[in-house]
């Protein structure tokens, strides 16, 4: 059955006159069109339902008696056609039986007006009934709007969430030993748990959660995730990681949208386990039902204040965890209500974390909540997290990859005069020391010690540039004019690059960096000697004075041409 | 482009944040940055997105220090990460520039 056409609101509107007798429908039809309606008319209630289907109407008058197919059938079928554009049928009738009148309203019609007819109280009853009519059909859009816009709306967070859920998403979170439960509000979280490794093996994990819950808080979750996988990947260590989403955030959100946050390290290589809290519930380390260790909140939010200042983000170390459990929690846990408006509160987790046999917290805690919060709805999105130490320990996660730190292991580069002028090796060299993750807090320092190195090797030991050349400006651009000459001329000659990396050796410890050119040499006695060779504000000789104060020890070897430097990351001398 | 300039208070400070390797490869570039800069009372070096510093990089620290000073004005190294701070202050460069976090 095809719906009636739909009717153009610029257009007078039109009536459908429905009665057998032609001197009511003129009588009708005149008193309609003197007021600049548009009238059909029909003789009978088939050709009534037929007219319907053709036009579009805006309001049926309609006699009940008529032979064939009478008023009150002419209406259902009417009713029927119209979807939802509400037409009012008015009855337009001799009966006064209030039972047939009752009928009226039955078949679906709106009204009756008793014949003979009075103009004025038709006209009344035609006001009313299009007033009713248009509050309807506004109404009715209304409706309509607000239907689509939600489903828009749901559809876009779907999408949302679907990008999340990807930017989140990281196979250490599937680590043996590793467990969580994740449960928004809303279609979309403000909390947040990002696992991954560092190159060392260490897994650095973060439970945070932003202000506030759906589509605002989720707003921020993938770009930090993605800041944070690449720095964890990059071998960022866990200070310099916070200070960079401390300031990521501060930059990238509103003021009031912030992020609290737990950093937890689980660190196989030194047998220990680190977490730093700020504004999150605490973390709590557990072994045989009692609680070793609780690590409370001690730092501002992330995204808060603008403070790079080092050592403000400090995790804190508790060493040799054997048999404990850490548990950690977003405030949707400890912030739960029951029916009256009672908090679960950090207590009653923590009863339930210690109430449990060992590895029954987890399940304990969840089954206790969900008790307690009974038919309660959850009013903020609910993480929590357990890690069983001794597994995530044990294998580390990933034991090849992990052990990187731990791996004794020396490497040698050997740049011939042709190569020499076609590459920088320094950026490889540091992109290996990163991946093979030697001392990666220290990745400026020792970059600096690699390219001071080379650099002497390169431009004094083979190229034998004088560095005096470059005070002032003019002689700094003079000085690499000769370098790109020289270098271009070289025929003959090498560098060698040796790198020994042991972090964990008793006697060999750190970076040990040798580099060794085929140049003559130089008086390297006079430099050794020498405190400042070329003054504070000189544009040369601060290389090697760096690379002096950076590295525990340095030895030249004669005649000059060979130097060997170790690094540890210490304080230097 | 390894170094973006940027314009502040007016045109009175000069921005040039330097991203990656700041070694002597930028040395024109960065030369170039600031070269022609007129009425700048401020020169700040936004270390932000540097990845790493050698001394090719103090050198031409120190020349855009010279150039600020015949303009009689200052020259600031912005967004310090700790191990770049720790350079400049073996280089006893904290004498010489206003060091900011």
């Amino acid at each position: 059955m095809a719906a009636s056409p739909e009717p153009n609101p610029e257009e007078p509107d039109t009536f459908l006159v429905v009665d057998d007798e032609p001197v009511n429908v003129m009588l009708l039809e005149a008193l309609l069109t003197a007021r600049g309606f548009h009238v059909l008319t029909a003789a009978s209630g088939e050709e009534a339902v037929e007219r319907f289907r053709e036009h579009a109407v805006d309001m049926v008058l309609m006699d009940i008696l008529m032979p064939g197919m009478d008023g009150y059938e002419a209406t259902r079928r009417i009713k029927a056609l119209d979807r939802g554009g509400f037409v009012p049928v008015l009855f337009i009738t001799a009966l006064s039986d209030e039972q047939r009148l009752a009928q009226c309203i039955e078949a679906g019609g709106e009204d009756f007006v008793t014949k003979p007819i009075n103009r004025v109280q038709l006209n009344a009853k035609i006001d009313a009934w299009l007033r009713t009519r248009a509050l309807y059909r506004t109404v009715a859009e209304q409706r309509d709007a607000l239907q689509a816009h939600q489903r828009r709306l749901e559809h876009e967070q779907e999408t949302a969430e679907r990008i999340v859920a990807r930017a989140t998403a990281s196979p250490a979170l599937e680590a043996p030993g590793l467990r969580y439960h994740y449960r928004p509000a809303a279609i979309l979280s403000g909390d947040l748990l990002l696992a991954e490794y560092r190159p060392n093996g260490s897994l650095l994990i973060l439970l945070g959660d932003f202000t506030g819950h759906g589509i605002g808080a989720a707003v921020g979750v993938p770009g930090l995730a993605s800041a944070y996988y690449e720095a964890v990947a990059r071998g960022a260590d866990p200070a310099e990681l916070l200070d960079e989403i401390n300031e990521r955030l501060y930059r990238g959100l509103p003021p009031e949208v912030f992020l609290t946050a737990a950093l937890i390290e689980v660190d196989p290589r030194r047998c220990r386990v680190g977490v730093w809290n700020a504004g999150m519930p605490p973390v709590w380390l557990i072994r045989d039902g009692a609680v070793l260790c609780r690590f409370r909140s001690s730092g501002l939010p992330l995204g808060v204040v603008r403070d790079a200042g080092p050592g403000r983000r400090q995790l804190t170390y508790y060493d040799q965890p054997a048999g404990c459990t850490l548990y950690a929690c977003s405030d949707g846990v400890v912030e739960a209500t029951d029916g009256h408006g009672h908090m679960y509160s950090a207590e009653g987790v923590e009863a339930a974390l210690t109430g449990a046999p060992d590895e029954a917290g987890f399940t304990a805690l969840l089954e206790r909540l969900e008790a307690f919060r009974a038919a309660a709805e959850p009013s903020d999105d609910t993480t929590l997290l357990e890690l069983d130490l001794d597994r995530l320990l044990a294998d580390g996660g990933r034991a090849a990859y992990g052990a990187a730190e731990a791996v004794h292991w020396r490497s040698e580069i050997v740049l011939d005069a042709r190569t020499l002028g076609h590459i920088n090796p320094v950026p490889a060299i540091m992109d290996m020391l990163v991946a093979l993750g030697a001392l990666e807090a220290h990745r400026q320092s020792l970059y600096v010690v690699v390219a001071e190195l080379y650099t002497n090797a390169l431009e004094h030991g083979l190229l034998q540039l004088d560095s005096s050349v470059k005070a002032g400006e003019a002689g700094f651009d003079d000085y690499y004019e000769r370098r790109a000459q020289a270098l271009a001329a070289l025929e003959g000659g090498e560098i060698r690059l040796r790198l020994h990396c042991d972090p964990q050796g008793e006697r060999d410890h750190g970076v040990v960096i040798e580099v060794e050119d085929s140049g003559e040499g130089f008086d390297y006695q006079r430099l050794l000697e020498g405190s400042d060779p070329a003054g504070r504000s000189a544009a040369f000789g601060r290389g090697i004075l760096l690379v002096r104060s950076l590295c525990d020890e340095i030895e030249y070897f004669p005649p000059g041409n060979r130097v060997r430097v170790r690094y540890t990351g210490g304080e230097g001398r | 482009m390894a170094i973006q300039t940027r314009y502040e208070d007016d045109g009175q400070s000069l921005v040039l944040s330097v991203q990656g390797y700041f070694d002597f490869s930028l040395h024109k570039d960065f030369r170039q940055a600031y070269k022609g800069a007129e009425g700048v009372r401020r020169f700040v070096v936004d270390l932000r997105d540097t990845e790493y510093m050698d001394s090719s990089a103090l050198g031409m620290l120190l020349l855009l220090r010279e150039f600020a000073g015949d303009q009689g004005g200052e020259v600031i190294l912005r967004h310090c990460s700790r191990e770049v701070r720790k350079i400049l202050e073996i280089a006893n460069f904290q004498r010489l520039f206003q060091i900011e976090d």
